[in-house]
């Protein structure tokens, strides 16, 4: 991303100005951010990005006005500000575009660029937050902006954690030491809750009250405590368990319609 | 380790938060020295509605949607019985946040739920909001566990060092006035108002907010009457009939022309309820009260 010097804003506000007394409309702007967004487009379409600065400027009016009160108590300018968020924007909507791709064919076509505005928007926000607390920062570093980022968790996107390789390998070994250590009847539980969050058709505790399965529930809720507590297992190791190794797990683990497998119904209850 | 920040950052950041619940803020520019102007047009997320809802997008997916003049942002938990699907209030203002509150981690970053803060939606109110973020599968079993749990840690210290105490006042009323009107469709039992449980933290922590204050200057922040002004506040004589109890628990029993009206119900400043007025309400406080200071601090407004 080319984040531009000084002379960017000359060109910018010449660009805004080659518009005329009519101006650039709102569905202008929009309909060319959605472009600029689309993969490879950014280099063909340099100035694509002013778009998204534009966008940036005249949305959230109030929060831009608060972010240039504070560069010029800061005596910053306003301007690196303004690409920043813009920066920032383009990250975050790029980053998700084909989840928001998949949304908008659901979408009337009426209704689409209404529903963009509002995910941009949300983008923005959050934007204007991290924009807030960098200006705030008195180190005010790319070291500082980048740990900030981290503590907010807004690039641990799954595929983020997928590729940090020690989470991976964390996950990894926890799924086997699950498969190892955990009684069968345990997982069924896990893999009922799964399936349950997954919306997907299940067997499994299908036989048990509603009550049995509000108490097995809660029972496994707090076997997952204990482990994250014991094992010393970070919650985005356990993130990626999830999203990635449960469904694995229930492919191998048998669904069975109560909690103790019919074979061992004779067994005690360890 | 958590980072330390100046006391000003909170003021900003609540600056920022309470702009950003307001729904399509002025779009109008203002372009200084450039004489150029710009055709406003505004943009409303009202006109989509999908056709139809999966099952298996809806849950765990961070959904914000249009109230009146406020934008909630909310993540979906599970579907319930007849069409309504349970839905926990999210705020991505995190650094409001105090032990007893759930973070959650979605796709695009982190969000804070505060505790009592659920309610159901419809449908079709489902299919007319917009999908802004995810929250993978560990993140949903959190936030359910933390809906259905009612014996969580509730009041706490706050996760930032310097937080002051009425940002952080004023971000909870804030969320739970933006929640009230869908918490008051469906009360768990008939009747039963829930009191965000944490009004306790307020009553422990300051117990002036709530019944000593001669005057509100302590939620200058957030000016919650802003809108109340405006409408008429009766006197909390005329439209409540009677109301009975003791210690804790009451009843506040309108009369006949009230019910069925589209009214607000304040205890003292915060906002109890919002919707048609049964004919009855019974509210349980987490401290003791004597009917009349009660019925002094009861406003309602049309």
């Amino acid at each position: 991303m080319y984040h531009g010097d000084g002379n960017d804003e000359v060109g910018y506000k010449t660009w805004l100005w080659g518009y005329g007394n009519r101006g650039l409309s709102n569905t202008t702007v929009l309909k060319r951010v959605w472009v600029y967004l689309q993969p490879g487009k950014a280099h063909k379409y340099s100035r694509g990005y002013y778009n998204l600065i534009c966008f940036a400027s005249r949305n959230r009016m109030t929060q831009s006005e608060l972010i240039r009160r504070l560069c010029r108590r800061a005596d910053l300018d306003f301007w690196p500000s303004q690409i920043s968020r813009s920066g920032c924007v383009y990250r975050r909507a790029s980053h998700d575009l084909e989840a928001v791709r998949a949304r908008l064919e659901g979408v009337p076509k009426a209704g689409r660029y209404g529903y963009f505005h509002r995910v941009l928007d949300h983008k923005l926000v959050r934007c204007n937050k991290e924009e807030v607390k960098y200006l705030h920062d008195p180190v005010r570093s790319e070291f500082q902006r980048r740990v900030q980022k981290e503590e907010e968790g807004g690039y641990r996107s799954l595929d983020e954690l997928l590729h940090r390789g020690e989470i991976k390998r964390e996950a990894t070994q926890l799924y086997n030491w699950l498969l190892e250590n955990w009684e069968p009847r345990s997982l069924n539980v896990l893999c009922y809750l799964y399936e349950n969050m997954m919306s997907r058709p299940t067997i499994r505790l299908a036989d048990e009250s509603q009550d049995n399965v509000y108490q097995l529930k809660s029972r496994l809720t707090r076997k997952l405590k204990d482990l994250i507590r014991e094992r010393r297992v970070s919650e985005d190791v356990m993130r990626v368990l999830f999203e990635v190794f449960l469904q694995r797990l229930c492919q191998e683990i048998p669904a069975s319609p109560t909690y103790r497998y019919r074979d061992e119904e004779d067994e005690p209850d360890l | 380790m958590n980072p330390i920040y100046e006391k000003q950052v909170f003021y900003a950041l609540n600056e920022l938060y309470l702009d950003s619940v307001r729904l399509d803020p002025d779009l109008d520019f203002d372009w200084d020295d450039l004489e150029c102007r710009r055709q406003p047009r505004r943009f409303r997320a009202r006109s989509y509605s999908p056709e139809s809802i999966s099952d298996m997008e809806v849950p765990g997916s961070v959904r914000v949607m249009e109230l009146g003049k406020s934008l909630i942002c909310c993540l979906v938990l599970d579907s319930r019985s007849q069409g309504l699907w349970q839905a926990l209030q999210l705020s991505m203002f995190t650094e409001f946040g105090a032990s007893g509150d759930l973070i959650v981690k979605a796709r695009g970053g982190a969000y804070l739920a505060l505790a009592g803060n659920s309610f159901l939606l419809t449908e079709e109110e489902i299919s007319q909001s917009v999908v802004v973020d995810r929250v993978g599968l560990y993140d949903l079993m959190k936030a359910r566990e933390f809906v259905e749990q009612p014996d969580r840690e509730r009041y706490g210290r706050y996760l930032l060092f310097g937080l002051p105490h009425e940002v952080r006042q004023s971000f909870v009323l804030s969320e739970f006035d933006l929640s009230c009107e869908l918490r008051s469709r469906f009360l768990p039992e008939p009747g039963w108002l829930v009191l965000p449980a944490i009004i306790g933290e307020f009553y422990h922590a300051r117990p002036r907010i709530l019944f000593d204050m001669s005057i509100d200057e302590e939620l200058v922040l957030y000016n919650r009457y802003e809108s109340s002004k405006q409408a008429s506040m009766r006197e909390p004589s005329s439209p409540i009939a009677s109301i009975h109890g003791r210690d804790n628990v009451f009843e506040i029993v309108f009369d006949d022309h009230s019910v069925g009206q589209w009214a607000s119900l304040y205890l003292k400043s915060l906002l109890i309820f919002r919707g048609k007025l049964p004919a009855s309400l019974k509210l349980k406080l987490p401290f003791s009260i004597d009917l009349m200071t009660l019925r002094e601090k009861l406003k309602l407004s049309f």
